[in-house]
Order: structure tokens, then C-alpha cells, then sequence
């Protein structure tokens, strides 16, 4: 069988997952209703979104000199800024700045999903654990995520309930609501971000005249990840820089709209690494936060998407979430119609470009063309249309 | 490999004959034998086949899925299908009667309400192919290219200058895309739709329906308010979706061929928002009336499509 046939094959047996269907109708269609109603309210944000729109093609065009300015801009407040051409580069990377540290708690990045961060290091025997809720649970469950920002969308309570109490041995006794379970979960997360040695988050949005990384949350764990460890390294794409500070709040407020989050709980700057002028007049490092602070930033194939006129658009995307939440097919199916990592109308693009625009195009025949996607993304990626340019590729391979 | 083999079945069956699945002569231009349209004129009638396919389509599609006895089936055995003589898949592929007659009911409504508004057209008959719009959607640009070509051949060579067209898959091929395939595309074409006028206006109290819009209309065409004003002329209280207009939802059809079960998935997704609304949708498209027809049972809902309202 080929890519789309086992992907057709994963997709039909999720049909027959009662579950899976009851998780997903409990929150799509409140979640659209949401962001829909917000937009109604907020005039203002589509119009953020169209500079956002702008501003990504600014930095598309020109994104040697921005990488660059981002690495230097880092450089000069102590940061640590290193550039992966692969994956396999960024864990060469990783292990390097990790070295012997042991315990490693993670806040959810896709790009980390991407690399395959979690599961590199098990595999070189370190303990690892996922810190947002639903990301953990997907650790727990060892499947990927189902949707850009709410990544455990497809389990219903009763799923969490048997992954909580079969692999974190929590004690529950299985009519428990989801206060009750967050409840039981956040002391055993609790444990693991005071004794972390290393915090790895990914990045929404880096200003490249000042080095700094943006992060939105609305769970808290982020900003723990950032700060309790003494290292954190944050990964993140080279389409996630953006020229200035200021365009890089832009950024997070539009995608917090349109992941229906606004306003976000928590946003969190963060230049480079802990540090007090408070004794002697002299900068130290490593007040209360870490003393040592990594950026990596990832290529894996969007230098050459950006050269490709039917990826190059896909480029913009802030990962809101939106297109999946409107597409009829991600729906039913949610990520599993996807590559390993992004899934649904966006994830047909990015899954062109991390994984090789075969598979992207593979996964262009399930769209339905009805072009609700266009209609969604905030800045404007033609995504029906791109999609359909892979359909192209996928009946006459170039 | 099996889509492909979808893909290159249809691809070389349109290149063929004119169509994407295997249909009888005279298929698509029966419904206007009861006529004397004019074969050439500057205004033409052109249906693109996609009503009279729907049966067809069906079908065939109900054939494959009987074969690998499973809902998913439908794209698996055309890797058999291709190898088997077609008067045998003919046979075995028994078009529903009345979907037939529905597909040329809703025809022979449209033309009627053509003639009705005084609007006079020619029409092609045999020459009423299909539009190609299949081979696009699922990315066979090269047959696409070729087949489309023939479609304005037989187009100019019938002296049109203005197209009437009655799906939104075939007004939005025509409009939107010939133009970028084809040098010197100059028709003009509309929608149906556009262009009757509803004079015996009624305000008899109908019971309220629901309408379903066209993704394609809606969204790429931005024919929204037509068919609502076309509807109130016509007496009917007209209920509004959640999803609708600018982001109405899809009916799933286009992957009918492809993925059935799936299809089939979005199209009870639909069909749960509309008949919380009313249990008489109305539709303006043959794909989405046969892909949410085919669920209505489960809802106690009616579909119907637009012209047989008006």
C-alpha cells in the first residue's frame, strides 16, 4: 500500500471510533462558533492579520539577512543562538547544549514535534515528560498530535481518565470531572518542573532586532519551562521570525484570536537569559530564571519552500488552527489526515515542506475543494488553492 | 495506486466518450428531445452533463463498492474495472430510474423557467459534454487541458457568445478556470440563477426550508443572495443554517469517489445542522442534493433542489 492508501486505511478505522467522533463534535463546532463570534466583536483583528500578512512576506523575501539579524540580536544579550539546516542537525545540536542533564520537561512545540525531539531523547535514556495537559496525554497515549493548538482534541474524558490512571499509575476512580483530573495531574507535574535540569519550548514568534522569543499559553506551564529549569533551549522554524518586537506581539495576539484564546492568559517574552545587576552593579546571570538560554532555528526545507511557488505561501502560517477547525474533512478525521506531525488543510502544505511535497501531494486527494479553509486563515494563505496545485503533482509526479 | 487508477479511469473514459463514467447514448440531452431548441445562436444552454451524470456516477460507484464489499472500496476496484469490457460494467452498473428522471425533471424546470423569463437560448444537445470539471478537482490537469479544448471548440463552433450554465461545479469551470487554460476564452457565462425572473410572485404560507449553499457558489462564486431572493418571490419563509453563505458547509460530495465512508461522514455532519433548522432543505447543486439525499432518511429531512421550488 502506498502513503495515501494507509492514510485511508488509519482514516476508516477512526470512523468506526464512537469516541473519537463524540470527543471531536463536542468541540469543533463550539470552537468555530467562537473565533466567529470573537471576529464579529473584535473588527480590529483582521486588520492586525493583514499586517501580520504583510509582514511574513517581508521576512519571506529576505530571509538570510533576517535569520542573521535574529542570531546577532541574540548574541548581544547572552543568548545562544545556533541554526539547523535538518533535523538530524537540531538533535546534533540538542545533545551538545543537554550533555549529560538528565531530566527534561518539555512545553508543546510542533517543530519539537517535528524533529522528533521527545523521542530522541528516550531513546538516548532520558526522562522526558510533556508539560501541556494535552500534550502529555499524547505522550502518554504515544500518538501524535490531533491539532495544531489543542493537540488531545479527539479524547473524550473517559479516554484521559484510562491514560491518567493505566500510565501515570494516578489513583482516579473514573468518574471524575476535568477539574478533578487536572487536579490530580498537577502534582505529579508539579514534581517534575522543580526538578527539571532542562526546559525545551518552542517559540510563536521571534523578533529578530532584539533576539526575543514570544510564547502564548493559557495553561502556565509554559512559563515554568522557560524559567524553573537552569537551561532552556527553545526550537523553533525560520519562518517564525519577524522583524521587530512590536511585529512580533502582532503575531501571538492574531494567533490567539483565531485559535479562539483571546485575550491569551499568558504571553511571555523571553530575551535571551535570567540575570541582576542588583549586587555590585555588575551583570550576573541566572537570577531566578536560568542562567543559559538556546535558540535553535530550524531550515528542514522551508529555505526551499520559499523558492517553490506552490509552498512558498504556506510560509505565513502562524499555526493558529483555525483551517482545521472550518475543513468538513478534518472534522471526521482530524490529524490523521496528516503527515506525521501537521495535519489537516495546513498540514498538507507543511507536510509538503518538512516531509517532501510526494507526501504532501499524497494527501491533497482527500480535499474537498470547497475552499471553507480560504475562508479561515487569518493571513491569507490560498490553501484550497495550494492543495489543489499538489493534486497536480500527486497525478503527474515532477 | 488504486486512486490513481480512479484518477486515470475517468481521465481516459472522458478523453473517450465525452465522460468521466460510463453512460448510454443519448444520456445527456434526452430531457430536451420534448424541445426544438435552436442547435446554434449566441445565447447557448450548456449543462456541462453533471444532473444527468449524478445517476450514472452513482452507480458505478455503488458497483466498485460491491465489489470489494466495503464501504471504502469504491476507488479499490477500478484497478479491476479497467480490465473489464465496458457494455459488461454498463450492465452491471444499473442506474437508479428515478434518479434519472429526477436529474431531467430538474433540467426541464430550468428550462422552463428560462423560457418563462423570456430569455432565448440554443442548446447543443449531443454536443452537451461534460465540462471536465472531475479531472480538475482531482488535479488531471493534462486531460483536463484536452478535453476542455474540445468543449470550446463545440462551444464557438455553435456561434455562442454568452453561456448559461445550471450547477455551480460547471458556472465556476467556465468563469474561473477555462480562462486560465484556454487563449482567447471569450464567453461570457452566467448561472441560471442570475438570470430567471420570478414574476407570479406568491405569498402563499409555504412551510419554511432551509437552504444548503453551494460551497462553489458561496465561496468561490459569491452567489449568495440570488437564491434567496428567488425563493422569497416565490412565497417561501426562508430558514438560514448556522453555517451558512460566506462559510456554508460542504456536503462531502466531491469525495464521493474517492472515500465513500468519509463522504458519507460529513455529509450526516451536514445534514444534522440543517434539519434542526427545517426538514425541507433546499439545494442548488446535483452533488450536494444526491450526497446529503442519501442521509436524509436518517433525519426525517426532504431535499430538493432550487429550480423545482421555483
Amino acid at each position: 500500500m502506498d502513503y495515501l492508501e494507509n492514510i485511508i486505511v488509519d482514516i476508516s478505522e477512526t470512523l468506526k471510533n464512537k469516541d473519537f467522533r463524540e470527543a471531536l463534535e463536542s468541540s469543533v463546532p463550539m470552537s468555530e462558533k467562537r473565533v466567529l463570534d470573537f471576529l464579529n466583536l473584535h473588527k480590529d483583528i483582521p486588520k492586525l492579520a493583514k499586517e501580520v500578512e504583510e509582514i511574513k512576506n517581508k521576512v519571506l523575501s529576505n530571509i538570510d539577512y533576517y535569520i542573521e539579524m535574529a542570531m546577532e540580536s541574540l548574541k548581544s544579550i547572552n543568548g545562544n543562538p545556533h541554526y539547523a539546516e535538518t533535523k538530524d542537525d537540531a538533535l546534533d545540536i540538542l545533545d551538545k547544549i543537554i550533555g549529560e542533564r538528565n531530566k527534561i520537561i518539555l512545553s508543546k512545540s510542533m517543530v519539537a514535534e517535528e524533529v522528533g525531539i521527545r523521542e530522541h531523547l528516550e531513546e538516548v535514556g532520558k526522562e522526558v515528560w510533556e508539560t501541556d495537559l494535552g500534550q502529555l496525554l499524547i505522550q502518554l497515549e504515544k500518538g501524535k498530535p490531533m491539532h495544531a493548538i489543542a493537540p488531545a482534541i479527539h479524547m473524550t474524558v473517559n479516554d484521559v481518565i484510562n491514560l491518567v490512571k493505566n500510565k501515570l499509575n494516578i489513583e482516579l476512580k473514573g468518574n471524575e470531572t476535568p477539574q478533578q483530573i487536572v487536579a490530580k495531574i498537577r502534582p505529579f507535574l508539579r514534581e517534575k518542573f522543580v526538578n527539571a535540569d532542562v526546559g525545551i519550548s518552542g517559540a510563536n514568534a521571534i523578533s529578530a532586532d532584539s533576539g526575543s522569543i514570544f510564547l502564548i499559553e493559557n495553561e502556565g506551564n509554559i512559563r515554568l519551562v522557560t524559567t524553573l529549569p537552569p537551561l532552556h533551549i527553545a526550537i523553533a522554524g525560520i519562518e517564525k521570525i519577524v522583524p521587530t518586537l512590536i511585529d512580533a506581539f502582532k503575531v501571538v495576539l492574531v494567533q490567539s484570536s483565531y485559535a479562539g484564546l483571546y485575550p491569551p492568559t499568558y504571553v511571555s517574552m523571553v530575551s535571551g537569559p535570567s540575570s541582576t545587576g542588583d549586587i555590585g552593579h555588575r551583570r550576573v546571570y541566572g537570577a531566578h530564571g536560568p542562567p543559559e538560554m538556546h535558540l535553535i532555528l530550524l531550515n528542514n526545507g522551508r529555505k526551499e519552500a520559499i523558492k517553490n511557488d506552490i509552498l512558498r505561501d504556506q510560509l505565513r502560517c502562524i499555526r493558529c488552527g483555525n483551517c482545521q477547525i472550518f475543513c468538513p474533512v478534518w472534522d471526521i478525521t482530524a490529524n490523521k489526515w496528516g503527515g506525521k506531525v501537521y495535519g489537516g488543510p495546513m498540514g498538507v502544505g507543511w507536510t509538503a515542506i518538512t516531509e517532501g511535497i510526494e507526501k504532501g501531494a499524497e494527501l491533497s486527494e482527500l480535499c474537498l475543494g470547497c475552499m471553507r479553509c480560504d475562508a479561515a486563515c487569518p493571513v491569507e494563505i490560498p490553501l484550497s488553492s495550494l492543495i489543489h496545485k499538489l493534486k497536480n503533482i500527486y497525478v503527474k509526479p515532477k | 495506486m488504486r486512486i490513481r487508477e480512479l484518477i486515470d479511469f475517468m481521465g481516459d473514459l472522458t478523453i473517450k466518450t465525452g465522460y468521466p463514467v460510463p453512460v448510454p447514448d443519448g444520456f445527456s440531452y434526452k430531457w430536451a428531445l420534448k424541445y426544438n431548441f435552436n442547435r446554434e445562436g449566441k445565447v447557448v444552454l450548456y449543462t456541462g452533463a453533471l444532473y444527468q451524470l449524478i445517476p450514472y456516477i452513482e452507480s458505478l460507484s455503488l458497483y466498485l463498492m460491491a465489489m470489494e464489499k466495503s464501504d471504502e472500496g469504491g476507488y479499490i476496484a477500478l484497478k479491476f474495472a479497467r480490465s473489464i469490457p465496458r457494455d459488461i460494467i454498463n450492465k452491471l452498473a444499473q442506474p437508479d430510474k428515478k434518479l434519472i428522471s429526477w436529474s431531467y425533471n430538474v433540467l426541464t424546470s430550468i428550462a422552463n423557467l428560462l423560457l418563462k423569463s423570456k430569455i432565448t437560448f440554443s442548446y447543443l444537445y449531443e454536443n452537451d459534454i461534460y465540462s471536465g470539471v472531475l479531472l480538475y478537482d482531482m488535479g488531471d490537469e493534462e486531460k483536463f487541458k484536452i478535453h476542455i479544448n474540445k468543449v470550446f471548440k463545440l462551444l464557438k463552433q455553435s456561434n455562442a457568445e454568452k453561456i448559461i450554465t445550471v450547477d455551480p461545479h460547471t458556472t465556476y469551470i467556465l468563469k474561473n478556470v477555462y480562462p486560465k487554460y484556454i487563449d482567447g476564452f471569450d464567453l461570457e457565462v452566467n448561472s441560471y440563477l442570475e438570470l430567471i425572473e420570478i414574476n407570479d410572485e406568491s405569498k402563499l404560507n409555504k412551510d419554511p426550508v432551509v437552504i444548503h449553499d453551494s460551497c462553489i457558489y458561496a465561496r468561490g462564486l459569491s452567489l449568495i443572495d440570488v437564491p434567496r431572493k428567488l425563493l422569497s418571490k416565490k412565497g417561501y419563509e426562508i430558514k438560514e443554517p448556522r453555517r451558512n453563505k460566506s462559510i456554508t458547509y460542504c456536503c462531502g460530495g466531491p469525495i464521493e469517489a474517492i472515500f465513500p465512508s468519509l463522504s458519507k461522514a460529513i455529509a450526516k455532519n451536514r445534514m444534522e445542522e440543517l434539519s434542526t433548522v427545517s426538514n425541507k432543505v433546499i439545494t442548488m447543486c446535483p452533488i450536494c442534493y444526491i450526497n446529503l439525499s442519501k442521509v436524509s432518511n436518517n433525519y426525517n429531512t426532504e431535499v430538493h433542489d432550487i429550480s423545482e421550488m421555483l
